[in-house]
């Protein structure tokens, strides 16, 4: 019979070379298995929305708490971090502002900080890699020889997908 | 060359071979599977935008709710209280309704018309069952007495639950 011929042919009677074939095979058939798992998750139109939604979320997060977050000891790199997390017209008015932005951090020996309490994407259009987030944050703020401070701040944000991932490109306060 | 030769190389020839097979599907199954597991890990659960359907099914349903439970008239209470019926469950229903007799008391002594709208919503977490949202609500308040309408925002935490095919919101937490 044909597959008794092909059998007799696969098994050798050599029990290390016959383990090792059934291994093989098995290899092979789950490589074949997560390949195809792989490749249908890549395709999934939704996750793929899930993904950059997740993205933009976390480019918000990062980049509102960087935009309140200045320290006249570290102003340089604090502004570096602000056009770190910024593309297109919002980065350009802070590289524009760059100058008079430090100027009054270093005079006011201004220290503001932030955290992230909540945060959500309202739109998100992955055809033309932009999303639109609101989020809370509280921000500390001293310097300015006025009292430390600390106010809860609701605020909206545009981002864009750039090639060097999600930017905010817009931010404003919502009174 | 005897035949035992040949046939102990090419045992060797053959279990060598297997064994980079072997390798490279091993290899090949654990990195699909890393990369499949990426990327439906964590942001395939949250259909927030994903299924777009049901983020706009969600969006509306817990933004009429909200408007129509934080806005009253004191010439007819009975709709905001209906509102509450039909879109609040469980805890928020029960807090809602403590809140609701202060200021229906306050809204007939002072004969007050307060109007909700939603000015951001934004879906955190979404998934056949149950939904999260950030809201920003504008509310403005009216009394017989005329003058300027009073207005204020609130920043909410929204939770929101599917109950027999209807979304009803669950939670409410002031931020």
């Amino acid at each position: 019979m044909r597959l008794r011929g092909s059998l007799r042919f696969a098994v050798s009677g050599d029990p290390v070379r016959d383990s090792l074939l059934v291994l093989t095979v098995l290899a092979v058939l789950a490589a074949g298995w997560f390949g195809w798992s792989w490749a249908s998750a890549a395709q999934d139109a939704e996750l793929s929305v899930a993904h950059e939604r997740d993205a933009a979320l976390e480019a918000a997060t990062h980049g509102l708490v960087t935009l309140h977050t200045i320290d006249h000891r570290s102003v340089a790199d604090d502004l570096d971090e602000w056009l770190a997390v910024t593309a297109g017209d919002l980065q350009e008015d802070l590289r524009g502002g760059r100058e008079s932005q430090r100027d009054r951090a270093e005079r006011d020996e201004t220290v503001s900080t932030a955290r992230m309490l909540r945060a959500a994407v309202t739109d998100i259009d992955p055809y033309q890699d932009s999303a639109r987030v609101i989020a809370v944050l509280e921000v500390d703020r001293a310097g300015g020889g006025e009292e430390a401070s600390s106010e809860t701040r609701r605020m909206n944000a545009s981002l864009a997908d750039t090639e060097d991932g999600w930017k905010i490109t817009g931010v404003e306060v919502a009174s | 060359m005897t035949r035992r030769e040949g046939a102990a190389l090419d045992r060797r020839t053959v279990i060598a071979l297997l064994g980079a097979v072997l390798a490279v599907a091993v290899a090949c199954s654990v990195w699909f599977g890393l990369r499949a597991h990426e990327l439906r890990g964590g942001s395939g659960d949250n259909l927030a935008f994903a299924d777009s359907e049901a983020t706009s099914e969600v969006v509306e349903s817990v933004s009429a709710t909200l408007r129509a439970v934080f806005s009253y008239d004191h010439t007819n209470l009975e709709r905001t209280e209906r509102a509450v019926e039909v879109g609040l469950t469980g805890e928020a229903a029960a807090a809602h309704r403590d809140r609701f007799d202060a200021a229906a008391r306050r809204a007939t002594e002072e004969e007050l018309v307060r109007t909700s709208t939603i000015r951001s919503i934004g879906v955190r977490e979404l998934d056949g069952e149950t939904a999260t949202l950030l809201v920003f609500l504008d509310q403005q308040t009216r009394s017989a007495e005329g003058g300027a309408p009073e207005s204020r925002t609130a920043t909410l935490d929204v939770t929101a639950e599917m109950v027999d095919g209807e979304w009803r919101v669950s939670a409410i937490d002031v931020l």
